[in-house]
């Protein structure tokens, strides 16, 4: 069976012969130095990398894999090295396997489970062409090479093949951990794939994600606050096609009828400016896009009427819907609803919530939220802006404390 | 109202003219689907925010066709519906449905009449069909294939299938054909990147004299397009090797079938008395300016039994011009330049799709 290794070099490779399978002996500790100043080298490397300021998901990628934010997330983890009687080792070899859209995403997963040292092989799709992600293949490859990081040569493989259950089976049974993002179909291909008995899964099913805006707050401040909020929004949104999973689907709006439309107008025109500058898919594909997904939601009960253009569509939902888990066709087409009071989302929070990004709340409200995720669902709650930020706390898991062992020792 | 728009000669209606009697004509569909299809009623209130005032065509809402995919679209009770057209889906692709009674059948083919014989003349010519009887197999729902194949078919006589029930070319039945009929005047239909496969490339032992035939063909250009065919080579190939001009490309679609919109002797294609084309922008949908690409809304004054008069296509297009096309006809010119990406857009939950 072969498989084609795309990192640490590119070439065809048997695959029981790639690097990661080399050996049972595990060099690196936790947040060691080299592999610290291995990421450290490779965020200066992309922050160089020409045009990289027009790939903000980028820049966010090498801001988070420099020494000074590592260092700090160990500070932050420092108890995990602390406790009395337990040594923290690697987990083993990982199975990661990646989404094909949301494209830095899982680099950060692999930074996280190198950084605890352990070995990696990436299932990189084969319809995964974004240029950010091939920048990063090439530099990964450049650093490889050289004499002080080849020890990681055996840490980081990067492998592409078709839909193939026996290669898929192979590394599920040769793993320690699969990290699957993708969803729930994806999951639940993989379940099929028996791993070992002690493998671990760290699972990223499907998710739900909204926003919430304090129409008050939003109506009073200036006009380029209200434009930064915009462009904040922007980012979490439309940075992958409104397809991440951060990425808000409905934004529930809080205030009276008249601070409603007062802002649903406002955001939705300041949107459709920023869009017509700095959203780059092909507009007309958009729009049919929209306009077929409209005409769905209409005919399904779910919404009641339209605010915006093409570039930022708000689909208003119908009072009587009972979907909490609504996914639009993306691109910036947006449920959106009228809440009284910060207690109304309760009602829709679903096991699925995963981020609720926030605008203009204050304390009360903000601690009414908190409330609401102690349940079953939410697992993040951030300011505007910050929907795509990654966390080694990510779908409730700490990926630090996921992707190592603890071993007790008296 | 709708049978002297039928029945004026074809393409001889001047903007003026025409635009109050088409409006008239929309806004009696448009009236009677929003009485007979809850669906219709609901997107127009919707999507189209329930607009009352309608003072010209590009106010009527419009239906994209992909609808016709995912919904049951019809303003007729069950027992009315004479036949459903489907469009030619490849497997497990959704196909769209349009149901048809017999008063909007009967418009489709008398409106489809109308165009042909503009430029096909009233006789009836042997007919030479680059496709296969077993589009009709299915009496009850067939294709828009079938049922393009079954308008033009009273245009011809002794009609010649050149592919055989599996759907394999015949070259002795295209022989025979063009043996018997060599340098007469002779009809030929068919979609186009077959008439290049079949037509075009077929070889024959001798060559025949089509300068006194009529081609018609449609379908799209997306496959000759990969094989760098355009307009112009398909044009110049066909007259270098059988002296063949008077070639129509038509432009329709299934969900209006009748509203043919005909290539005029500028190679654009040209609106008929009863039908309209409205380019739309694309970031708010207003109308664009002669001139301007756009989305291509289809309005045409047939469709009846299902909501189907004004329709929101997924190709782009452009207005070239009104009422001065070189050959005298009246009415709207415009040519398609391209598609809407179908592409869905990819997210997470997206890695590794089931085959």
């Amino acid at each position: 069976m072969n498989v084609q290794l795309l990192s640490p070099e590119n070439k065809t490779i048997e695959l029981q012969c790639i690097p990661v399978f080399n050996g049972n002996e595990y060099m690196v500790r936790a947040f060691d130095e080299r592999t610290i100043h291995f990421f450290d080298t490779l965020a200066k490397k992309i922050l160089a990398h020409p045009g990289i300021n027009r790939l903000p998901e980028m820049v966010a990628l090498a801001f988070w894999i420099r020494k000074a934010n590592l260092n700090s997330i160990k500070e932050e983890n420092n108890y995990l090295f602390k406790q009395t009687h337990v040594q923290l080792s690697p987990l083993g070899k990982i199975f990661h396997v990646c989404p094909a859209n949301v494209d830095t995403m899982f680099v950060y997963s692999l930074a996280v489970s190198v950084l605890m040292g352990n070995k990696n092989v990436l299932r990189i799709s084969e319809r995964m062409d974004a240029p950010q992600i091939q920048i990063v293949f090439q530099l990964l490859n450049e650093l490889l090479v050289q004499p002080e990081f080849e020890l990681f040569q055996s840490y980081i493989n990067l492998i592409s093949y078709g839909h193939n259950d026996s290669i898929s089976s192979y590394l599920s049974q040769k793993s320690n951990a699969r990290i699957i993002w993708g969803g729930d179909a994806t999951i639940n291909t993989f379940r099929d794939f028996k791993p070992a008995p002690r493998t671990r899964d760290i699972i990223f099913a499907d998710r739900v994600s909204a926003a919430v805006i304090d129409c008050n707050y939003f109506n009073g401040i200036n006009e380029s606050d209200k434009d930064f909020f915009a462009k904040k929004f922007f980012n979490d949104a439309y940075t992958f096609d409104q397809k991440g999973c951060s990425s808000p689907q409905t934004v529930y709006f809080i205030g009276d009828k008249i601070a409603f439309d007062n802002c649903l107008y406002q955001l939705a025109g300041r949107l459709s400016e920023i869009s017509k500058g700095k959203y780059e898919t092909d507009i007309s594909s958009l729009a049919s896009l929209k306009l077929n997904q409209m005409v769905d939601d209409t005919l399904a009960d779910i919404i009641t009427e339209k605010v915006g253009d093409n570039y930022s569509t708000f689909a208003l939902l119908d009072k009587d819907n009972i979907d909490k888990n609504l996914h639009s066709c993306g691109g910036g087409y947006f449920y959106a609803k009228q809440l009284l009071n910060i207690g109304e989302l309760k009602e829709m929070i679903s096991v699925k919530m995963q981020t609720i990004t926030y605008c203009g709340l204050n304390e009360n409200q903000l601690e009414a939220l908190k409330e609401m995720a102690q349940g079953e669902g939410i697992d993040r709650i951030v300011p505007i802006g910050e929907a795509l930020n990654f966390h080694y706390i990510w779908d409730g898991y700490n990926l630090l404390e996921s992707l190592s062992r603890k071993v007790f020792i008296k | 109202m709708l049978s002297e728009i039928l029945n004026i000669e074809q393409y001889a209606l001047s903007k003026a003219e025409k635009q109050p009697m088409l409006l008239d004509l929309l806004l009696q569909r448009h009236q009677w689907h929003y009485a007979q299809s809850e669906a219709y009623r609901h997107i127009h209130q919707v999507v189209f925010d329930d607009r009352l005032m309608m003072d010209s065509i590009s106010d009527l809402p419009f239906i994209p066709v992909s609808s016709f995919k995912n919904h049951e679209l019809k303003s007729i009770p069950d027992e009315e519906v004479l036949k459903v057209l489907t469009s030619s889906g490849t497997t497990g692709q959704a196909v769209s449905k349009i149901y048809l009674n017999k008063e909007t059948a009967q418009l489709q083919s008398l409106a489809l009449s109308k165009i042909i014989s503009h430029v096909m003349g009233k006789t009836r010519l042997p007919m030479l069909i680059i496709d296969s009887k077993a589009v009709f197999s299915n009496k009850q729902s067939y294709s828009a294939r079938g049922a393009g194949i079954l308008g033009l078919s009273v245009f011809g006589k002794d009609h010649t299938y050149v592919l055989d029930e599996h759907f394999e070319f015949d070259e002795e039945v295209l022989s025979a054909f063009l043996e018997k009929y060599n340098g007469q005047p002779i009809f030929i239909f068919g979609f186009t990147f077959m008439v290049w496969l079949y037509l075009f490339q077929a070889k024959t032992n001798k060559q025949y004299d089509l300068s006194k035939a009529t081609l018609i063909h449609s379908g799209g250009w997306k496959k000759l397009t990969e094989m760098a065919v355009d307009n112009a080579t398909f044009r110049k190939a066909l007259q270098d090797k059988f002296g063949l001009t008077h070639i129509y490309n038509f432009y329709g679609m299934i969900e209006q079938i009748g509203s043919v919109f005909l290539e005029n002797s500028e190679g654009y294609l040209h609106c008929p008395n009863f039908a309209d084309v409205i380019i739309r922008n694309p970031i708010d949908f207003s109308v664009q300016p002669h001139g301007e690409p756009g989305l291509v809304q289809v309005v045409s004054a047939l469709p009846q039994s299902y909501p189907g008069h004004s329709l929101l296509t997924e190709d782009i297009g452009v207005v070239m011009g009104e009422d001065d096309a070189s050959n005298g006809w009246q009415g709207k010119y415009f040519k398609i330049i391209g598609r809407a990406k179908k592409a869905e857009l990819r997210g997470c939950s997206d890695t590794f799709k089931s085959r």
